[in-house]
């Protein structure tokens, strides 16, 4: 999970980080009286927003208050803007760049650290990649000394600097190890004109699977943007029951078919095929690993929780474990409690699949659902192609009777 | 011949008292594989379907000696169980528990690199050498039909996807010497790179069908150690197919790593850049997944 700037910085000053010094702002009147220049700077989880407007310099209360009402509550960056920062304008002499990830490919974490700091790091990297150091950090080792003089081996600072980066570069370390960051950056870390070390700006991104010892509880998220009420209702359901994972991943998309995927991989393959065959998904979500009944009933509701929709496709691989009886029961009591006119196809296979069928079968015939179950004699792409096919003609019934409500085409559906 | 575990391998199982722990006992043991003994902590001297349970490995090496260790226990004290398979000098670790913190992992893969052990995972399904062995929930159930013996390695970046990339493979009659699924997460134990050099090697394996994901760098990985191969005058042997997943999810909004992730990763990371990649270093890559039969048979009766 990403965290905001003024988050990132509560982590820095856990460990003593020195970092320019902000206020938070959620409200205009947080903005206490002041006349010096400082900077005001929009809290978003996007970066770039320096270039986009967000950094601005205001002088005294009046300025920073007409701005602040400007930016608070409203889009910026396509994020609904909620805090602010005003934060001491800190004099700079030199910008440096460090930050700290894993290095997928080595397995490690590795340190990036750069004398020429600020916003072009990236473009930097191109032009001239020997001015950025990187290192490797064996793990079970941690830091070592060796390390940090490493990365300053070419500084052209000066020494009491180098040894304050050097003491930043340990901090931001064990910043990374006790907060469980993916990956931490300071950019710029700012040497001022009175040659202290400071950080003036942060970025954090903490290892959800690490939740249960987080220090401090932020406030869930997903991407750019907070959560839609769909995907928080998602993520509930998981946090309180490990049996099985249903919910864990959740992303609201613009589609009309509602989707229920079993196994990440296959999630994929099936979200390309749907796509390819010119369906649009309405989200994106998962459950696997043997859930209990309810867990996917839960999913089951948020899933369906969306107007307009032309269709459910279920779909998985053979499961190792995975009740399917059990687990399309959680779904077929959704169905039975809303009955959906839409077509619903259903390809899963796995232990019990025999008595799902039966189950499923009954509940079409009893309930006028208009199921279509398959199991592994049909593909995973095949399926995607029938659920497009469905949802297509589904769609255009509904357009030559738009007097009609959708209860009377389920009536009809019925009979068949 | 098979690759990582055969009829002979003797496995332990760490978390054989849990649901999934004896259920993939179960299985195992149906399948062929040589299960020796399990270890929870606390629960020595139960017996698991006559598998002797054991509170420590160290107490389990008195009796047994083990090639290799599946892990069952959950994400929190995961990375315990593990160094603790490493320290009693297991050589192969096959990790089915998922969720465990990145932080975890990384300590694991750093002294595990010291020590000279593979791991295979986290969030592997396991590994099945059809036929001789198996271990992890791998083809359990009735996901035992996906599987045939035969000349194709599989290596899967999910879990479920080795399965149906295997039935695939069965339903055009080629079947499969090892699958391996290798997990997904930001940091996975071996993959591509280094389990193909494992299938060139193996006599049975005539062609290799892997299936990789978006994000990470295990694609790239495997074309820079394929196109490595090539330079030194000694090109990859066998053919190799892959299909990459994640062309719809690539549009997905998703979490920006910001500056640090674009210095050490660049593009990579990309389906396009790795299906690029790939087949810049001699990989055919199927648009379709169920494709990939299709084209690693036209490779090997080419070959042959």
């Amino acid at each position: 999970m990403k965290l905001k700037e003024f988050e990132a910085k509560e982590l820095f000053q856990r460990v003593d980080i020195p970092i320019s010094n902000g206020l938070l702002i959620k409200n205009v009147n947080d903005i206490p009286p002041f006349h010096d220049a400082r900077l005001l700077k929009v809290q978003t989880l996007a970066g770039g927003r320096g270039k986009a407007g967000g950094v601005c310099l205001v002088r005294g209360a009046d300025e920073a208050r007409k701005l602040a009402s400007r930016f608070l509550h409203s889009l910026f960056m396509d994020e609904q803007i909620t805090e602010l920062l005003l934060d001491e304008k800190v004099e700079i002499a030199k910008e440096l760049y460090l930050g700290i990830l894993f290095d997928t490919s080595k397995r490690l974490p590795v340190f990036i650290y750069s004398e020429a700091g600020g916003a072009d790091i990236e473009e930097l990297k191109r032009r001239d990649p020997s001015k950025i150091k990187l290192g490797e950090i064996i793990y079970h080792h941690g830091l070592v000394e060796d390390d940090c003089s490493f990365l300053l081996k070419d500084s052209s600072l000066p020494p009491s600097v180098q040894q304050q980066v050097k003491d930043v570069m340990k901090k931001l370390y064990t910043c990374f190890t006790r907060f469980d960051c993916k990956m931490l950056e300071i950019n710029p870390l700012v040497v001022t004109t009175e040659n202290n070390v400071v950080a003036v700006d942060a970025v954090a991104v903490l290892d959800d699977d690490a939740r249960f010892r987080w220090e401090i509880p932020f406030v869930e998220r997903t991407n750019n943007r907070p959560v839609t009420k769909r995907e928080a209702a998602a993520h509930l359901i998981d946090k309180d029951d490990y049996r099985g994972v249903a919910g864990k991943t959740f992303v609201d998309l613009d589609g009309d078919i509602a989707i229920l995927t079993s196994g990440g991989g296959a999630s994929m393959t099936l979200l390309d095929a749907l796509v390819d065959y010119g369906g649009k998904p309405a989200n994106f979500t998962e459950y696997g690993g043997n859930p209990p009944m309810e867990k996917v009933e839960k999913l089951t509701r948020v899933v369906l929780d969306r107007e307009h929709l032309s269709g459910l496709l279920v779909a998985g691989v053979i499961a190792n474990f995975t009740n399917i009886a059990e687990t399309l029961k959680g779904v077929l009591n959704i169905l039975i409690e809303q009955k959906p006119a839409f077509p619903i196809v259903i390809r899963r296979a796995g232990p019990h699949d025999d008595e799902a069928r039966v189950m499923l079968m009954a509940a079409k015939e009893k309930y006028g659902l208009d199921i279509h179950y398959y199991d592994e004699k049909i593909s995973l792409t095949q399926a995607a192609k029938i659920m497009v096919d469905l949802s297509r003609q589904y769609k255009d019934r509904l357009n030559k009777k738009p007097q009609e409500k959708p209860t009377k085409e389920k009536k009809k559906r019925g009979k068949q | 011949m098979a690759i990582l575990i055969n009829e002979k391998t003797r496995f332990l199982i760490q978390g054989i008292t849990g649901k999934q722990g004896e259920q993939a006992c179960q299985e195992m043991l149906t399948a062929g594989s040589i299960v020796v003994a399990g270890v929870t902590p606390g629960k020595g001297g139960q017996e698991v379907l006559a598998v002797p349970v054991y509170n420590t490995i160290k107490e389990a090496q008195q009796k047994h000696t083990f090639d290799c260790s599946v892990i069952f226990v959950p994400p929190r004290v995961a990375k315990s169980a593990i160094v603790e398979a490493m320290e009693a000098g297991i050589p192969l670790i096959n990790v089915v528990t998922e969720n465990i913190p990145v932080h975890d992992m990384a300590y694991c893969f750093s002294l595990a690199k010291e020590k000279k052990v593979i791991i295979i995972g986290a969030t592997s399904a396991g590994i099945f050498s059809v036929g001789k062995a198996k271990c992890g929930p791998i083809g359990s159930g009735k996901a035992k039909i996906a599987f045939t013996p035969g000349p194709i390695g599989v290596i899967s970046r999910s879990g479920g996807m080795s399965c149906e990339t295997s039935l695939v493979l069965s339903q055009a009659g080629l079947g499969q010497s090892t699958v391996v699924s290798i997990g997904s997460d930001v940091l996975m134990g071996a993959a591509f790179a280094e389990l193909v050099p494992l299938f060139e090697k193996d006599k049975e394996t005539k062609g290799i069908v892997l299936f990789g994901e978006i994000g990470g760098t295990s694609e790239e990985d495997l074309a820079a150690y394929l196109t490595k191969r090539k330079e030194q005058g000694k090109p990859f042997s066998k053919p190799i197919v892959a299909f990459i997943s994640g062309k719809f999810a690539s549009n997905m909004p998703g979490v920006s790593l910001g500056h640090a992730g674009a210095i050490i990763e660049g593009n990579k990371g990309t389906r396009e850049n790795k299906v690029k990649v790939l087949r810049e270093a001699g990989v055919v890559v199927a648009e379709i997944h169920h494709d990939v039969a299709r084209l690693i048979k036209e490779r090997i009766i080419s070959k042959k």
